[in-house]
């Protein structure tokens, strides 16, 4: 694998130059765990690679007006360690932390994640039920894209990477009455892509029992993050016990639409999706203690 | 004197004291290893080395109607491509001569070798490889063992009337009548996958012409002598004019034997004059590699009422894959090697090894004892659960104690598996366990016991002979070299041999090593199988070493003029009786050697273990000494996600003497996480003769992270085995022979769900509570 140029800019500006010079022949890279992986199947037709993982702007992440703001070059091992993450955005710093191993956190970043748009990318995954913005600058272009919006199919979004630069993520600061948690299942507890991962956002009425708001999603359970709007519905304005989280299991086992595949059957991967459900809001809320079977 | 009395022979009342045994040795070569430092096959480059790679056949079962290299000749670099077309077409094989170097005819599983490339890069190898065009035309195919004993079934090797390999059958006592007299009787079916070794470096081979027209082949091999044998007759030259070096290897759990693409890059270098250099890609090694043999497994037992084993009836189908490495061997120990682990009276068993168009299978730590102890020991839990009897006091009701000679002829020497069951049961604190209610919510406990044994040596495995034969040789700077032909391929054994030989000539195992086998130097040695080196090898270098101290105590008493039964040599250090001051050995060497020409001291030894071929029942002592275990799994599963996990793990095995303990305990942990990962999720995914998962992300090995960290006990028990090195058994093995029916039975006490087909997967669990 060999490539003419291999570019390191330091701005964002630059970055778009760049961009803009090679007419679509040059392509981002960021931790390249993805891209590479890729390229040994499936050659790039690039000759450029613009590198974008020495920008120190896309490499921050900070809170402004009452937004969180993650950078498109954050790793996942930044967001694991970040206070503001934990702190604010539970469920990213969860699927930040779910991520394949220490190796591919160190260097994986969450715009490479995003943009790669597998169904079940787990910071992807985070941020769908955030309801977060991606920040998008193309030469002469800016723009603002509900994250959900950009998935097209298994690996494709609306975002070309030889012409829009990510630059970054954001999300509203939670108030006091606002809960996320990340649940995810799979084969084994590291190097692994999850059998299901669920993202949970959720809104408590002023009393501090009844649901005033919730946003799930979910993958892989359709060819693109998915958010479960018939079960957010059903659950919404409820006041949980048992049975609500039993059915609202139910209600999402029959909503996702999982492949087959030798990785795991529909059938199972619709019933551990109910279980991740039911189990996500417990914890959000404190419901139960932690079990160690879900990380 | 401190530390001057070297105690070896143990006489009444007398301790076993050593100054290098039984210690947590760090392996002596693991500086260079975790260094990068240590160089394997895939690291060697040779002056005008070319690179080899094989196209493998993209069709499980097709006949080769056309092979066109006009295109692939013409990449630059390219310097040789050979077919079927280029190759005598002689058969030969490890058990059947089932093997040719490239078939002309047929290709018989996806991942089948169809034509080889030699040329001057890798990228150059892989471009030609690509371009070879074959014309395939496929052939109806089968791919399940007992389909392919179905009258019609399409046959692998059309000159025969059907697609058994191999025939296994023995009879001892009367199973019928014994079975008709049984209280109990018990039977069941069960399953075992394909699963893959995994070690860290792939099937490589380096080829190099030698001078005098030999050939010089480096090997990723466990079997450097062996290989030497078989290569020659492939090649078609005589065994002596081919040179095995067996350098550092990472890893083989018995994949690693004869190999087709050794013998490719044997051919490519002598047909072009120069190194050729052939190592598998990972995704290969899996497609082509030497799996696990997977077997179907029936069981019926007899008990009486009280317990005790009546009759033991199994029939086993095997698949061999496409050609025929040693799944047959591995199925006659399927068959008959457990029957030695328990007082049987009355044995019947069958084992048939069944060609299929799928990867040819193979050795795999446990050589088919593990698979029987999956079934066997999951069955007697079962019949403990429904008949309320205690698992450990059944076992050892059941179970071999020394001095007794097994239904074939196996003589129990040294065992200590009684103990070995209460050690682990103590520690796991068994019974109150057994006891305690179960917890309520969705995570449920459970622990499982199961027990093996072994072997240390086969001696039907190599039909010639078993035994090994070693020297060790003293220099004249008083350091030591170990030479031995069998092959550490990271076990540790060479550490092993070095404190053997330290311990028993009075070294500090610091200034002794082991070289790495070179056929034109070492010894022939038979290789790493049937959990033999240290025990075997192990034994041979024991008498090496003897034999090198009478010959260092002879020519200390000639230049000290002291009578040697003064002289005591320890740590490295002479003592005489009557002086304070010791002598180092380093320094009479120095004497020694220079009033003889500059002399080394060699010492040769040989162990011929004192056992039989077996004879047409299968009787007959076949191992100088059988090791045993106790293993104790606890696990949780999670009702709702079907998911378990292992929480501890308890491992008591009986090894005859520790030798290095931390080896010991690496080859225990090892043994019980390899095994782990074979009962909880590994498992090559064939669908129509393709594997779906040829790569460390789709086929699941555990990470650190699903092994309990800290968890994994293990304790030694020495049963100072009479044949062993001072008292040694073998590890390898039986550390992971009763792994899987421990956590499938600790599985069962969590949530009374039995598995019986492997690996235990959530699915099967959540299946298994529905069901209830
Ligand atoms: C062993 C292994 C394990 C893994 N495990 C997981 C896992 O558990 N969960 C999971 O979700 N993923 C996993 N992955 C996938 C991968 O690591 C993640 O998706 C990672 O976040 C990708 O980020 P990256 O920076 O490496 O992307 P890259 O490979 O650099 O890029 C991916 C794609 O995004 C484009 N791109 C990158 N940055 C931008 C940007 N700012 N703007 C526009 N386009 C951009 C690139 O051109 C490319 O098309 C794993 C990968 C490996 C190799």
């Amino acid at each position: 694998m060999t490539w003419e140029n291999y570019f390191m800019p330091s701005t964002t500006g630059e970055v778009l130059a760049l961009l803009e010079q090679h007419q679509g022949q040059a392509r981002l890279v960021a931790g390249g765990t993805d891209l590479m992986v890729q390229h040994r199947w499936d050659p790039l037709e690039v000759k450029s690679l613009i590198d974008i993982g020495r920008v120190p702007a896309l490499k921050e992440i900070r809170e402004d007006h009452g937004r969180i703001y993650v950078g498109a070059a954050v790793t996942h091992s930044q967001l694991v360690d970040s206070a503001l993450i934990q702190g604010k955005g539970r469920v990213l710093a969860e699927a930040a932390r779910s991520v394949g191993s220490p190796q591919v956190r160190n260097v994986g970043t969450v715009g490479g994640n995003v943009v790669n748009a597998q169904p079940a990318a787990d910071t992807a995954i985070a941020l769908v039920a955030l309801d977060a913005l991606v920040h998008v600058s193309s030469p002469g272009k800016e723009r603002e894209i509900p994250v959900a919006e950009i998935f097209l199919g298994p690996g494709k979004s609306s975002i070309d990477p030889a012409k829009d630069l990510v630059t970054a993520f954001s999300f509203s600061a939670p108030d006091s009455r606002e809960r996320t948690y990340f649940v995810r299942f799979a084969r084994r507890e590291a190097l692994a892509l999850p059998l299901v991962n669920l993202g949970l956002w959720l809104q408590l009425e002023e009393d501090g029992h009844a649901l005033k708001d919730i946003r799930i999603a979910v993958g892989p359970m359709a060819v693109v993050p998915y958010r479960a709007r018939k079960t957010e519905a059903s659950l919404k304005g409820a006041v949980l016990n048992e049975e609500i989280l039993k059915k609202a299991g139910h209600s999402i086992s029959e909503e996702v639409t999982p492949r087959d595949s030798f990785r795991g059957s529909a059938a199972f991967k619709k019933r551990l999706i109910g279980v991740a459900l039911k189990r996500g809001i417990e914890r959000a809320l404190d419901l139960k203690g932690v079990d160690r079977h879900e990380r | 004197m401190p530390g001057k009395r070297n105690v070896l022979k143990k006489g009444k009342g007398e301790i076993m004291k050593f100054s290098n045994l039984g210690k947590e040795t760090p392996i002596l070569d693991g500086l260079e290893k975790v260094t990068g430092r240590a160089r394997y096959v895939p690291d060697l480059k040779m002056e005008g080395m070319l690179y080899g790679k094989v196209l493998r056949s993209p069709y499980p079962h097709a006949r080769l109607v056309n092979i066109d290299t006009t295109k692939a000749a013409r990449v630059p670099g390219v310097k040789d491509i050979i077919t079927g077309k280029d190759v005598s077409q002689h058969r030969f094989g490890p058990m059947v001569p089932d093997w040719v170097i490239l078939p002309d005819d047929k290709v018989r599983f996806h991942g089948d070798e169809v034509a080889a490339v030699a040329a001057s890069s890798e990228e150059a190898a892989a471009e030609a490889v690509a371009l070879i065009e074959v014309e395939y035309e496929e052939l109806p195919a089968v791919y399940d063992p007992e389909l392919a004993l179905e009258e019609g079934a399409p046959l692998l090797y059309e000159e025969k009337d059907n697609n058994i390999a191999a025939t296994f059958n023995v009879h001892s006592g009367d199973v019928d009548e014994a079975l008709a007299g049984s209280d109990i009787i018990f039977e069941e079916t069960y399953k075992t996958n394909q699963v893959y070794q995994a070690y860290m470096e792939p099937m490589a081979a380096v080829a190099v012409p030698g001078d005098y027209e030999r050939l010089i082949m480096w090997l990723s091999t466990q079997i450097p002598s062996m290989s030497r044998l078989r290569y020659a007759e492939a090649l078609q030259m005589c065994a002596e004019d081919l040179r095995i070096i067996k350098p550092h290897v990472g890893g083989g759990f018995g994949a690693k034997f004869e190999y087709k693409s050794h013998i490719l890059a044997a051919v490519l270098t002598r047909r072009t004059g120069l190194p050729v250099r052939m190592v598998n890609n990972r995704e290969e090694d899996f497609r082509a590699g030497n799996p696990r043999v997977p077997m179907k497994i029936w069981v019926k037992l007899g008990l009486s009422r009280d317990g005790t084993f009546l009759a033991k009836d199994t029939r086993i189908i095997a698949g061999n894959g496409a050609r025929t490495v040693y799944a047959p061997a591995i199925t006659s120990t399927a068959c008959y090697r457990i029957d030695s682990l328990y007082k049987f009276k009355n044995v019947r068993s069958t084992g048939y090894t069944v060609y299929t168009n799928t990867i040819p299978t193979s050795c795999f730590r446990g050589f088919g004892n593990a698979q029987m102890h999956f079934a066997m020991e999951s069955a007697l839990d079962t019949i403990c659960h429904q008949y309320d009897m205690d698992p450990i006091k059944l076992r050892q009701h059941n179970g071999v104690t020394p001095g007794f000679t097994s239904i074939h002829g196996w003589e129990i020497k040294s065992c200590a598996l009684e103990e070995c069951l209460d050690k682990a049961a103590q520690e796991s604190n068994w019974y109150e366990k057994k006891k305690a209610p179960k917890q309520k919510g969705p995570v449920k406990k459970g622990i499982g016991v199961a027990i093996c044994n072994h072997v240390s040596g086969n001696r039907p495995f190599f039909k010639p002979f078993d035994g090994s034969s070693a020297l060790v040789r003293l220099t004249p700077e008083g350091k030591a070299i170990v030479f031995t032909g069998e092959a550490d391929i990271g076990q540790g054994m060479n550490t092993a041999f070095a404190l053997i030989a330290a311990e028993a000539v009075g070294l500090n195992v610091k200034n002794v090593r082991t070289a790495a086998v070179d056929t034109d130097i070492s010894p022939f040695g038979l290789g790493s199988f049937a959990t033999r080196g240290s025990t075997i090898g192990g034994r041979a270098v024991y008498e090496a070493a003897v034999n090198l101290k009478k010959q260092l105590l002879e020519h200390i008493s000639r230049v000290y003029e002291k009578e040697t039964d003064q002289i005591t040599i320890n740590n490295g250090n002479i003592y005489f009786d009557d002086q304070e001051k010791p002598v180092p050995v380093a320094e009479a060497m120095q004497t020694i050697s220079y009033t003889l020409g500059g002399t080394s001291l060699v010492g040769q030894g040989v162990f011929v273990p004192d056992t039989v071929l077996p004879d047409e029942n299968k009787y007959g002592n076949v191992s100088p000494a059988y090791p045993f275990g106790c293993h104790i799994a606890e696990v949780e599963v999670d009702t709702e996600t079907g998911r378990t996990r292992l929480l501890n793990y308890w491992a008591a095995h009986d090894v005859g003497r520790v030798i290095n303990r931390q080896t010991l305990e690496g080859q225990v942990e090892g043994g019980v996480i390899m095994g782990a990962g074979w009962a909880l999720g590994e498992d090559m995914v064939i669908n129509d003769g393709v594997l779906l998962n040829p790569n460390f992300h789709d086929y699941c090995l555990p990470t650190a992270m699903d092994i309990p960290e800290g968890h994994i006990y293990s304790y030694f028990l020495e049963s100072e085995d009479p044949n062993g090195p001072f008292g040694a058994k073998g590890i390898g093995e039986p550390s992971l022979n009763p792994v899987p029916a421990a956590i499938a039975n600790a599985v069962f006490d969590a949530v009374g769900v039995r598995v019986k087909t492997l690996p235990i997967t959530p699915e099967k669990i959540l299946e298994g509570l529905e069901s209830g």
